[in-house]
């Protein structure tokens, strides 16, 4: 009872803090003065009482303050300070539109005004501006956002030229990628080489990779939030360009000015229409009547945005990516007509409506549905009409998966005041998955086959979320606590997970600043993949029964400050520790079907720990980051819990346990019309497991009962070995020019800039021994590396209106 | 055109294009690796109430070591082995040696003896291997069925069907292989097939792969095996005799087993997850096991 009363006191005494002086609030959006695009953390401060907050996700800000004078400065990278003062008497909305400082000859923000990385209370978060991903050089001068994620620390690239990101120890699956708040399930065309991302429609990515507000779950490792653009308000703008593999158009502007906007976003590769006549032309002179070639892959992003008075907004938007391959041939002869077709076809369909809601100017609510698909098909057919007799055989093959999900959510912004920032909200998903089936189907002189391997069932979970979390600000110390609950049904059981956050922020003098977080996440789904490529028939699949959901807990600390004020500096470390975490079984291979998906996969322990160093210079002529990982990412598969071991139960490095991750990136503006970007990255050679030892056993022969020696060719130990290191430079030099009605810019690269053959792979092999010694062997074993890019220049146009 | 002034960079760029496909794309690479330390290998699998005990000696060599290639026709034996089997901790019998790396021993174990076996193989120059067995009790068959065409496979097909019934014993862990041998006429002889001519002909999930079983879904109760027969050489005919045989085995030589046809499925595809092939010597490689005795029942055609 005297605790109960102390409680009452201390509340009461805070809520009299609270509230002693008369407040008023200011509210409103931040936007671009030339666009009206909302923007997303940029800081509203009042210099006179050093307090202020950053704009949500659509913009929003709200700041209440005592009555009296206040003095506004809003900022925002890349943009020119703003700034405000008044006497504040009363509730006041204000919607700041600020200038972009690109055209200004120089740009003058005072550091102290600026959202500085010391006063943000979220650690492990970094946002890059799309136009800073558009410089860093691509593979063949395609824009890449995932690419570009991969040269922070912390991140990691899979293999050479793919876009899988390793966060922290993580593996791709758990990533949440988000695509205007849905769920984007495959991110890749041509098996990784490309993401379905494209940069013109894209307004903003942040990577957020520990310390996890409770607003966010449902993956381990990390969560990627890419903002589509809302639309031009004011006038129509367009953009778009022709590169070496594919082509793009981006279109926006006022549907109703000032009211309502559109954006659309189209991009297509378009190597089929070049190979299609050649490839027709040879097929004619074999005596194929009929040739048809599908080979490319497009996306196509859309969306509107409504706003409806000043409280009300409507957003709908969507996506829809796909990779089409296929080819058929018809051959025709006095005997028979053969039809013969293949293909694979993969993609994602998103579509996303919000409804944001102003209900006072102190809390902000917005509410979104949305629908997330992703297919893979994969086929062949054959069709043989027999002229004498007649007769027809007929074959068909086809295998199909998928996941799909329909979400709905309300979340809500609260600013009581400038010490607390509330937010909470609730949520649902419903997945349906369907796990791959080859469904084959023929009919031969009469006999008839119909079978399907793998499972046809569809599965199906619900997956409710609710959170709460505060961040707040006592002196000092700033923290954010929140608890994120969730909970996912299976067919027999149901899962729940109570997930506590923490994240604080101590300013410990000088401008430098201690921060620390704890978040624990719970992940329901799973994809089914190998370890070194991501394919488009890698699989989703839910826990189940006999699968538990993938659990971990992450500890970080570090600090930051920001040098002068052009440089940022942060150094973070981390310990992650997951449980649960899926693998293929030793021998299973992930294009096998003849198992049902659980007997294939066995569930074990990880852990990761290293320590990352990052230094940006995000204004200036010059600009870029260095980055540096010192990792250790280690998998243990025990056989507890009535799951295989692998690797005989011990601890085993992970493939991208890497030491060493180093990134530069630099951006230089020579002119105000030429620029040139240099990337260069350095990565301790991925883990990998080889054959090193070889002996012969007698052996029953299967087919004669003789005895005989086999050769047994095996590995050590799983992963004790190291590719060589992989390091790469690239470089974009950029030419841009302002034209009447249009800016043109020209851009000219190159990938793997001095030709570094990098390990793409390593397998066992074998090579000849020139001239061997009577009797002496004429090969021998030897490790063979695959490399797959050479320097790979690229050339692009781009234009913007 | 300003083009020009970075033609530099161009012409960088197309000149180091000009390199050598082959020797870019699939080099042969040198991997930090520690030298190869050879190991004694051990192959020994005993039977009770068999005449003799057999035991293979080899050694490992290093992956690229050319020695390690074309070794299938001859054994590389090693010189000064000892082959020594311990019963309760107490030396029971020594090897002698044979021809092609094989010593042996005249000494029979019984059957259901629950002594404990280890198996210690020393030579010089290398670390001495050691296993530890006990012998696996007899579980008889208790009834055994030919049903022709009588079961159903995966993929809808009718195919003939042997039935194993057996009762597995209570709270223990218990592994079992089963086994048939085609006895069929060639001319005017009679030959043996194989014995590994059963599969399962169901999947039974975590029970176990290919003709081996663990009792983890049927501990202390009655069980019924289905296989399917696999012979290569067609239908049996009038006058062959099928032996169908039941063994308990050792639980170390069920996961030596189940790892090594996980190798060899999966040894040459790329895609598959590398397999680490089990054993239960200390030091060594290979396996030492010790099966229980085996039922038959015999099927005339």
């Amino acid at each position: 009872m005297k605790q109960l009363f102390i409680i009452l006191i201390l509340v009461f005494q805070v809520l009299k803090s609270l509230y002693a002086q008369k407040t008023y609030t200011i509210s409103g959006y931040v936007e671009d003065a030339a666009s009206a695009e909302k923007l997303i953390s940029a800081a509203v401060f009042d210099k006179k009482r050093s307090s202020g907050m950053v704009t949500n996700t659509y913009g929003f800000y709200s700041l209440t303050l005592p009555k009296g004078e206040v003095d506004l400065a809003i900022t925002y990278v890349g943009y020119e300070l703003q700034e405000l003062n008044f006497n504040l008497k009363k509730d006041t909305t204000i919607h700041f539109k600020l200038k972009s400082s690109v055209t200004m000859q120089e740009v003058v923000v005072s550091a102290k005004k600026k959202d500085r990385i010391e006063e943000q209370v979220q650690m492990s978060r970094v946002t890059i501006p799309i136009d800073q991903i558009k410089k860093i050089p691509a593979l063949m001068g395609e824009v890449d956002v995932l690419k570009a994620l991969q040269l922070l620390p912390g991140v990691q690239s899979g293999g050479e030229g793919q876009n899988g990101l390793y966060v922290r120890g993580g593996s791709p699956d758990q990533n949440l990628i988000l695509l205007d708040g849905v769920p984007v399930y495959n991110v890749s065309h041509i098996g990784g080489f490309f993401s379905v991302f494209n940069g013109d429609a894209i307004k903003n990515v942040t990577l957020t990779k520990g310390g996890f507000p409770a607003r966010y779950g449902g993956r381990l490792s990390s969560i990627i939030e890419i903002d589509m653009k809302e639309g031009n308000m004011n006038e129509l703008h367009g953009e778009g360009g022709i590169g070496l593999i594919a082509s793009r158009l981006t279109l926006e502007g006022p549907i109703v000015k000032d009211k309502a906007s559109f954006m659309i976003s189209g991009r297509r590769t378009y190597i089929d229409l070049f190979m299609r006549p050649l490839l027709k032309s040879a097929a004619s002179s074999d005596g194929v009547s009929n040739f048809d070639l599908k080979l490319h892959f497009y996306d196509l992003n859309a969306k509107v945005n409504y706003k409806i008075n000043d409280k009300h907004r409507l957003f709908l938007s969507a996506y829809n990516g796909q990779d089409i391959f296929g080819i058929g041939t018809t051959f025709t002869n006095t005997q028979a007509a053969t039809t013969t077709s293949g293909g694979t076809d993969w993609g994602n369909l998103t579509t996303a409506f919000r409804w944001n809601y102003l209900i006072s100017n102190k809390l902000f609510s917005n509410t979104t549905l949305t629908y997330s698909s992703y297919n893979f098909t994969f086929g062949s057919a054959f069709d043989e009409k027999i002229t004498t007799p007649p007769a027809t055989n007929a074959f068909s093959a086809k295998y199909l998966s998928g996941i799909k999900d329909v979400a709905g959510k309300i979340d809500f912004d609260y600013v009581p005041n400038t010490k607390h920032r509330i937010r909470f909200g609730v949520g649902g998903t419903y997945h349906t998955y369907n796990p791959g089936a080859f469904v084959i189907k023929g009919s031969f002189d009469n006999i008839n086959i119909d079978t399907t391997l793998g499972s046809i069932n569809k599965a199906y979970s619900f997956e409710p979320t609710l959170y709460a979390e505060d961040e707040m600000q006592l002196g000092a110390l700033k923290a954010n606590i929140g608890l994120h609950a969730s909970g996912f049904n299976t067919k027999k059981t149901f899962y729940t997970s109570l997930q506590p956050r923490l994240g604080v922020n101590y300013l410990l003098g000088k401008g430098w600043v201690l921060k620390g977080s704890f978040a624990t996440m719970t992940q329901y789904i799973n994809l089914l993949t190998n370890e070194s490529v991501g394919l488009p028939s890698d699989l989703w699949v839910p826990s189940t029964d006999k699968i538990r959901p993938q659990r971990s807990w992450q500890v970080a600390i570090g600090t930051a400050k920001t040098l002068g004020n052009e440089y940022e500096l942060s150094i973070e470390a981390y310990y992650k520790k997951m449980d649960n975490v899926i693998s293929y079984k030793e021998g299973i291979s992930f294009l096998g079907l003849e198992n049902d998906w659980e007997s294939k996969i066995t569930q074990g322990k990880g852990r990761a720990y290293g320590i990352e160093f990052f230094v940006q210079k995000k204004e200036g002529n010059t600009t870029g980051w260095i980055g540096y990982t010192l990792s250790w990412n280690k998998r243990q598969f025990d056989g507890s819990n009535g799951n295989e071991p692998i690797n005989a139960g011990l601890e085993y490095p992970f493939r991208y346990d890497r030491r060493n991750d180093i990134s530069v990136v630099v951006s230089h503006k020579f002119t105000k019309k030429t620029s040139l970007t240099a990337a260069w990255v350095f990565g301790t050679g991925n883990a990998v497991t080889l054959n090193n030892v070889v002996y012969y056993l007698p052996q029953k022969d299967m087919w004669s009962n003789y005895i005989r020696q086999f050769e047994t060719a095996t590995v050590g130990e799983k992963n004790i070995y190291r590719m060589p290191n992989y390091h790469r430079l690239d470089i974009n030099l950029e030419f841009s020019k302002q034209k009447k009605n249009y800016e043109r810019k020209w851009s000219i690269g190159a990938y793997n800039a001095y030709n570094r053959a990098n390990p793409y792979t390593i397998m066992n092999g074998t090579k000849s021994i020139p001239n061997p010694a009577p009797g002496s062997p004429s090969y021998q074993n030897v490790y063979r590396q695959f490399s797959l890019f050479p320097i790979i220049p690229s050339v692009a146009y781009s234009f913007k209106f | 055109m300003k083009l020009i002034k970075y033609n530099w960079l161009i012409l960088l760029i197309f000149s180091l294009m000009a390199c050598d496909p082959e020797e870019f794309f699939s080099p042969v690479v040198e991997l930090d690796i520690p030298p190869h330390t050879s190991k004694l290998v051990v192959a020994a699998d005993f039977e009770p109430n068999s005449d003799s005990l057999r035991v293979f000696v080899s050694k490992s060599y290093g992956f690229l070591d050319p020695k390690s290639l074309n070794r299938w026709d001859r054994v590389d034996t090693v010189s000064g082995v000892q082959v020594q089997l311990f019963k309760n901790d107490v030396l029971w019998t020594t090897f002698t040696s044979a021809k092609n790396g094989y010593y042996t021993s005249g000494q029979t174990i019984p059957l259901n003896d629950h002594s404990t076996y280890r198996l210690q193989v020393s030579a010089p120059n290398f670390e001495t291997v050691t296993a530890v067995q006990t012998v696996p009790s007899l579980v008889p068959i208790v009834k055994a069925t030919f049903v022709s065409q009588g079961g159903v496979d995966a993929f809808g097909g009718k195919v003939d069907l042997y039935t194993i019934e057996f009762n597995d014993p209570a709270n223990e862990e218990n592994f079992y292989q089963a086994e048939a041998t085609w006895k069929y006429q060639f001319g005017a002889n009679s030959w043996d097939s194989t014995t590994y001519a059963l599969t399962h002909l169901a999947s039974t999930g975590d029970n176990g792969n290919e003709t081996m079983l663990i009792d983890k879904a049927f501990n202390g109760k009655t069980y019924k095996w289905l296989l399917q027969p696999y012979f290569s050489r067609g239908q049996p005919q009038v006058g062959d005799t099928i032996t169908v045989r039941l063994q308990p085995i050792a639980k170390d030589r069920y996961l030596y087993n189940k790892s090594y046809t996980l190798y060899s499925d999966s040894r040459d595809n790329p895609f598959a997850e590398p397999v680490l092939l089990y054993t239960n010597l200390q030091k060594g490689y290979g396996y030492f096991t010790i099966s229980g005795g085996s039922t038959k029942k015999r099927f005339v055609f």
